[in-house]
């Protein structure tokens, strides 16, 4: 495996992965476990880094693998082959973008995408409440209102939540209050 | 113009550095950032782009950036506003791989994570009320986002299919009589 290859691999990954990272990962496997370029135990280990450290986790994938197999060079190339296809055809999108954005086809479905892009967003709410304030499979084992919930999250929830709506602050202030209750209260 | 780019690439580093938990718990910070304080985009041209990134290919705060960056300061906007968003990740992963590979296995690192996710729920529910009703208008529009929700929870539907679907029913439904 050379580092061509790598960045050949990376590139297709990012032409083909439609919906987000989360797409990439299925793909990324393919490429990398699959192939015996890297380790099951390590991808899986590099998937949990990435869902918990900052930025998309397409990008952060592609640094790690990339980083793994040759050093910093590899992580920046592996990553600027991974947003190069998505870079390009965003810019022959954004180009036209003025002229089509009165046309009627392209205004019908872009209402009938942003309705579901709402709906998206909310199952990305549940899928977070259901790893943090609900307890689904405590409740299952021994349903009653106590075992619904992780008592002590929803409580940081509540608080997390009235803060944010009252004030109105920089979403980006409560993520970083959000991690200071964590470290002291759970 | 050179001031526009910067910001750009600034304000994409911010999201790259503090935005957890994957492309949608970015929209309400890139509604705050360019919506509310700026007055770059409407609210409606961000849900368009939201719209457009997630049903092309690549990573959605990627496109996002691309995007924003060229309609605000053409190629060098998007340039810098790509390269803004992917810096953190480069940087924070790197240093991780090379240092601390079993830093998601530190107790503190799983308690600040365990905080983040929660303010990413408050993020995201409220995303929902804030951002649905700009993006949900009628009946059908509900309808819509209901069966978004239901496929992706329910049936582990890939989202592509969702959008496709959608973007059907808003041709077919919405025919010629558009209102404005």
């Amino acid at each position: 495996m050379n580092l061509l290859l790598l960045c050949t691999y990376f590139f297709l990954t990012g032409l083909f992965a439609i919906g987000g990272g989360l797409a990439a990962i299925p793909i990324m496997q393919q490429f990398f476990v699959d192939r015996g370029w890297c380790d099951p135990e390590l991808f899986y280990n590099m998937i949990a880094i990435s869902e918990s450290t900052p930025g998309p986790i397409g990008v952060n994938m592609a640094t790690y693998i990339g980083f793994d197999s040759f050093g910093v060079i590899g992580g920046i190339l592996a990553t600027l082959s991974l947003v190069l296809p998505s870079f390009i055809i965003i810019l022959i999108i954004a180009r036209s973008y003025a002229r089509f954005q009165d046309n009627k086809l392209v205004k019908n479905g872009l209402y009938g995408i942003r309705a579901a892009v709402a709906g998206l967003i909310a199952s990305a709410a549940y899928s977070v409440l259901s790893v943090t304030i609900f307890t689904f499979d405590k409740f299952m084992a021994a349903p009653s209102f106590f075992t619904f919930f992780d008592l002590p999250q929803l409580a940081i929830f509540a608080v997390i939540f009235a803060l944010y709506v009252i004030f109105k602050k920089h979403p980006i202030l409560y993520i970083l209050f959000g991690a200071v209750c964590g470290i002291v209260f759970l | 113009m050179f001031r526009n780019i910067l910001t750009l690439f600034a304000t994409f580093f911010k999201i790259g550095a503090f935005t957890f938990g994957g492309g949608y718990a970015m929209i309400p910070v890139l509604e705050r950032e360019f919506v509310t304080d700026r007055g770059w985009l409407t609210s409606e041209e961000m849900l368009n782009f939201v719209a457009i990134s997630q049903s092309t290919p690549g990573v959605i705060a990627v496109n996002m950036a691309t995007f924003i960056g060229y309609r605000r300061a053409g190629f060098l906007g998007a340039l810098f506003a790509t390269l803004g968003v992917i810096t953190p990740s480069v940087i924070v992963i790197t240093i991780i791989a090379a240092f601390l590979s079993n830093f998601s296995e530190y107790v503190y690192v799983q308690k600040a994570l365990a905080g983040i996710n929660i303010a990413v729920a408050v993020i995201l529910v409220s995303a929902v009320w804030n951002l649905g009703k700009k993006s949900v208008k009628d009946m059908i529009g509900l309808a819509l986002a209901v069966i978004a929700f239901v496929c992706v929870v329910f049936f582990k539907l890939n989202s592509i299919w969702v959008i496709l679907f959608s973007l059907i029913v808003g041709i077919a439904v919405k025919g010629g009589n558009l209102k404005k």
